[in-house]
């Protein structure tokens, strides 16, 4: 008995052993170039009776909420809409803008835009694009939470021909072309129907008028209001077949599986890939969608920031480190009275405490690329004058500002350090927090649910607040976060710096959207760059860099960090 | 009986409100508005004040309380900010699913444990007690979520004997009956074995031992029938940890039950959803619950004694 329970407590600890070991694991990862390309081996040539596959199967990290295009701007459910719908204006796999369903003109003022829609464009029940649909999904448009701003600066749209549309502008605005290819065209009548039409007064008992925006609101649009109800879908929000994009939806259980079949009469066929049948599964477990591709279930995942040397060990794959959109930031509360950090020395001081490389290799696991400016230049309307190597780690320069703005030894913050407890976020709040301590700067940390962290930072009740932004290449959206017309929900609050230095903000960002040429604009947005950098109110740290890998058959191109654009990928 | 049945029906009513007054408290007084978390950055105060009025999230705690209990007791559990549709729609098929997990992985528990437990206690101190005790604590011990990742690293990725992903068949629920059952199984096993050794050393097994019976009649008819009194109650709370915890095994093996819609909906603020889930887990625990309680009557003569007059 006295033996059985000695090789029992051996097996014991052995079993507790391997638990702890399997727990650790998963070391540093080492940053590839961003942008960079790896095989990580041999490409196994396919034998010559090799079957072409015409499938794919990819993971969403979340479920679309909606399959409404102009419903929601969750990225989800924009990337499902960039499969399904089409716009006036597409972008290519590498990101660069072209006509869509219409070619069009601009006027030299850059106030008129004239959209020809090309002929044989289809929707997916094999109606015909017309501009009566086009007035009709941008007009919708307005009238979305989400999707108004994109039409912020239209001041008219209207049918001005058989197969014509001309949107007129309050003023010259460079985002307009990235505005439109996010307003997808509709069928319009798949979408709405008319109730009770029979009892309801004609359109004559209605006339154009003209709303608080000065935007003309025609008697069609109002009767239209007044008796149009939307239709009840088979899927979603949104009828199956109302798009004019590559790929129709097959079936839609939004949070399993989303299946989507090709569009035979696609009108842009010179552009697409060989993929007919697309199963999107939606895993929100990072380890589940790794597993996934390990298995071939996928074929192909972002891969978690963990796995990421292990899967380009493997050999397997083809793999891509690839810098994104979506910046980590430290938003700081400049406008706290009494606060030390209403010092913009103080702030620039922060700013040179902070070992971004550092922070990238050890708390982001390599997987991040240093950001010297908020905008990144590489991927939206940005500006070429950023100046890399700004606000370079400097511990001597920190404390030399420190000690001008009257704090030689540091200070306490009264207010702690908000941190989402989402990805990388703790870790990286818990480095620059040693960081800051070291130029004698103390501040408690503050974890929080995502949700809440959020709502909480607009309240001001933190001193510094670490964000991860996704910051997509047309400029409405870093405006709106920023601009003084959403003050009171914005976080970094530019419009409260003394002496209304926060109106340079709205002046730049206003008259670089308004920019008619890429030399004015490119100037404008060095300007804006520059005069955020001086302010140091909202700190960028670094770039975050997704990895990607997929099976070494599919021709893939990922060279665009926003959105998926499976309708280009093919088999070999 | 039916008189007792109905009263526990009657009962489900004051625990249903009580369980959604508590959830429209938390929610209510969170951080975050769910037009903040909808809509997201950029908008004015102006835009999220008149989307939340859209949403009735303005209108006074006790209004919407009242609100909400007066249309669940017509049937509507409401409109989900999020998803635009009605609640039930979201419900209806998450329903089935979580509850056919939670069964089977109880069931796997019940018809392990329970059986391993009497086993152990009958022959303690020999080796056959002991090893699977050992392993009972080691399972008890495990986290949900990293025995789900081992058995899918081992079984899926390394065996390939299932698929990682859900694809429709029954194979795919083994895995996660596994993940959530064998914990439970451990506890089960280990409470039934205390159980045992209790009943085991009564009077009344020592008696019928002197009177003469079989072992296996002494075991099964006299110590087994008063060791699994105990043990019932403790399979029914397990069902109910199980059913509102199974959100860590859907997240991991992609099952869409009512768990993982819950989290979802607390992250976006989403009243209806989180309620509409809280009462439908309260229903179902609180019926469950009954059935353990009928069962007890059924299988204890002394209880059904006391409701049979």
């Amino acid at each position: 008995m006295k033996n059985v329970k000695r090789v029992l407590a051996m097996v014991l600890a052995l079993v507790l052993c391997f638990c702890l070991l399997s727990g650790c694991g998963g070391g540093q990862n080492e940053t590839t170039p961003a942008g960079s390309q790896q095989s990580g081996g041999e490409t196994n040539a396919p034998a010559p009776d090799h079957k072409v596959r015409d499938d794919l199967n990819i993971a969403l990290t979340d479920a679309p909420v909606t399959n409404d295009p102009h419903g929601n701007s969750k990225d989800m459910t924009q990337q499902l809409s960039h499969w399904v719908y089409d716009g006036l204006i597409l972008v290519s796999g590498d990101g660069t803008i072209r006509p869509g369903i219409a070619e069009y003109k601009v006027s030299a003022d850059g106030l008129t835009y004239t959209f020809t829609i090309r002929n044989g464009v289809k929707f997916h029940n094999g109606e015909e694009v017309t501009p009566e649909d086009v007035v009709w999904s941008i007009e919708r448009c307005t009238d979305m939470a989400y999707y108004k701003n994109y039409t912020a600066s239209f001041t008219d749209v209207k049918k001005t021909g058989d197969k014509e549309v001309t949107i007129t502008l309050k003023n010259p605005d460079n985002a307009l072309l990235y505005n439109l290819y996010r307003i997808k065209i509709l069928n319009q009548s798949k979408v709405y129907e008319i109730e009770g039409i029979t009892e309801a007064p004609k359109i004559e008992a209605f006339s154009d008028k003209t709303d608080a925006d000065g935007k003309t609101v025609t008697a069609e649009k109002q009767w239209k209001e007044a008796y149009y109800v939307e239709k009840p879908s088979k899927f979603g929000s949104v009828a199956e077949d109302a798009g004019a994009g590559p790929f129709t939806i097959k079936s839609y259980d939004k949070d399993r599986l989303i299946e989507l079949e090709k569009f035979a009469d696609y009108y842009d066929t010179a552009n697409t890939g060989n993929i007919k049948t697309v199963k999107i599964n939606i895993i929100t477990e990072n380890s589940t969608r790794y597993n996934a591709l390990l298995t071939g279930d996928l074929d192909m995942v972002q891969v978690p920031s963990a796995n990421w040397e292990q899967v380009v060990a493997t050999g397997k794959f083809n793999t891509l480190a690839q810098e994104s959109a979506t910046i980590c930031t430290m938003i700081v509360n400049h406008y706290r009275e009494g606060s030390p950090l209403g010092n913009k020395l103080v702030r620039q001081a922060i700013r040179y405490a902070l070992n971004r490389e550092a922070i990238v290799k050890s708390a982001a696991k390599g997987m991040g690329v240093v950001a010297y400016t908020l905008y990144n230049p590489k991927y939206i309307i940005g500006s070429s004058t950023v100046n890399e190597g700004t606000y370079e780690y400097n511990v001597a320069k920190a404390k030399e500002l420190l000690a001008q703005a009257g704090y030689p030894d540091g200070f306490t913050l009264e207010q702690k350090f908000l941190v989402p407890k989402t990805g990388d976020s703790v870790s990286v709040a818990e480095v620059i927090q040693q960081m800051l301590k070291a130029v004698g700067i103390i501040v408690e940390l503050d974890q929080k649910d995502s949700s809440t962290a959020s709502s909480e930072s607009k309240t001001g009740s933190q001193d510094l607040y670490l964000t991860n932004s996704n910051y997509v290449f047309h400029m409405s959206d870093g405006s709106r976060a920023m601009h003084s017309r959403t003050l009171k929900t914005q976080v970094a609050k530019y419009a409260l710096l003394p002496n209304n230095e926060g109106e340079t903000l709205d002046r730049l960002y206003d008259s670089a959207q308004a920019a008619t040429t890429d030399a004015e604009r490119d100037k404008l947005y060095g300007e804006l760059n520059e005069w955020l950098n001086d302010q140091s109110i909202n700190i960028p740290i670094y770039y975050h860099v997704k990895g990607f890998a997929w099976d070494k058959n599919l021709d893939a191109d990922l060279s665009n960090p926003y959105y998926l654009y499976i309708q280009y990928w093919s088999w070999k | 009986m039916w008189r007792y049945v109905v009263k526990r029906l009657l009962l489900l009513i004051p625990v249903v409100l009580g369980a959604i007054l508590i959830i429209f408290f938390v929610l209510s007084f969170s951080k975050g508005t769910p037009a903040e978390i909808l809509l997201g950055p950029g908008f004015t105060q102006e835009e999220y004040d008149a989307y939340n009025e859209e949403l009735g999230f303005n209108d006074p705690f006790f209004v919407r309380y009242f609100r909400y209990v007066g249309n669940l007791l017509k049937g509507d559990f409401g409109t989900s900010y999020y998803y635009k549709t009605t609640v039930w729609s979201e419900l209806k098929d998450r329903i089935p699913i979580s509850l056919r997990t939670t069964f089977m992985a109880l069931a796997m528990a019940a018809l392990i444990g329970v059986p391993l437990g009497v086993l152990t206690a009958v022959k303690q101190y020999t080796a056959l007690d002991t090893i699977p005790t050992a392993l009972a604590m080691v399972f008890a011990a495990t986290p949900v979520f990293w025995l789900g990742m081992l058995l899918m690293y081992f079984f899926a990725v390394k065996l390939g004997w299932f698929s990682t992903l859900s694809t429709g068949k029954f194979s795919d629920l083994i895995l996660p009956t596994l993940a959530l059952g064998l914990p439970h199984a451990a506890r089960q096993m280990r409470f039934t074995r205390s159980s045992m050794l209790e009943a085991i050393r009564e009077d009344y097994v020592r008696t019928a031992r002197a009177k003469g019976c079989r072992e296996r009649s002494v075991i099964w008819h006299h110590t087994v029938k008063n060791a699994l009194l105990p043990v019932i109650t403790v399979i029914g709370n397990s069902f109910g940890a199980m059913f509102g915890g199974t959100v860590i095994i859907e997240k991991l093996f992609v099952v869409n039950g009512i768990g993982s819609l819950m989290v979802k909906g607390i992250g976006n603020r989403d009243v209806p959803i989180v309620t509409g889930c809280v009462v439908i887990i309260a229903l179902v625990y609180s019926f469950v619950t009954m059935i353990v309680d009928i069962l007890y009557a059924y299988i204890d003569p002394r209880t059904k004694a006391r409701f049979i007059k």
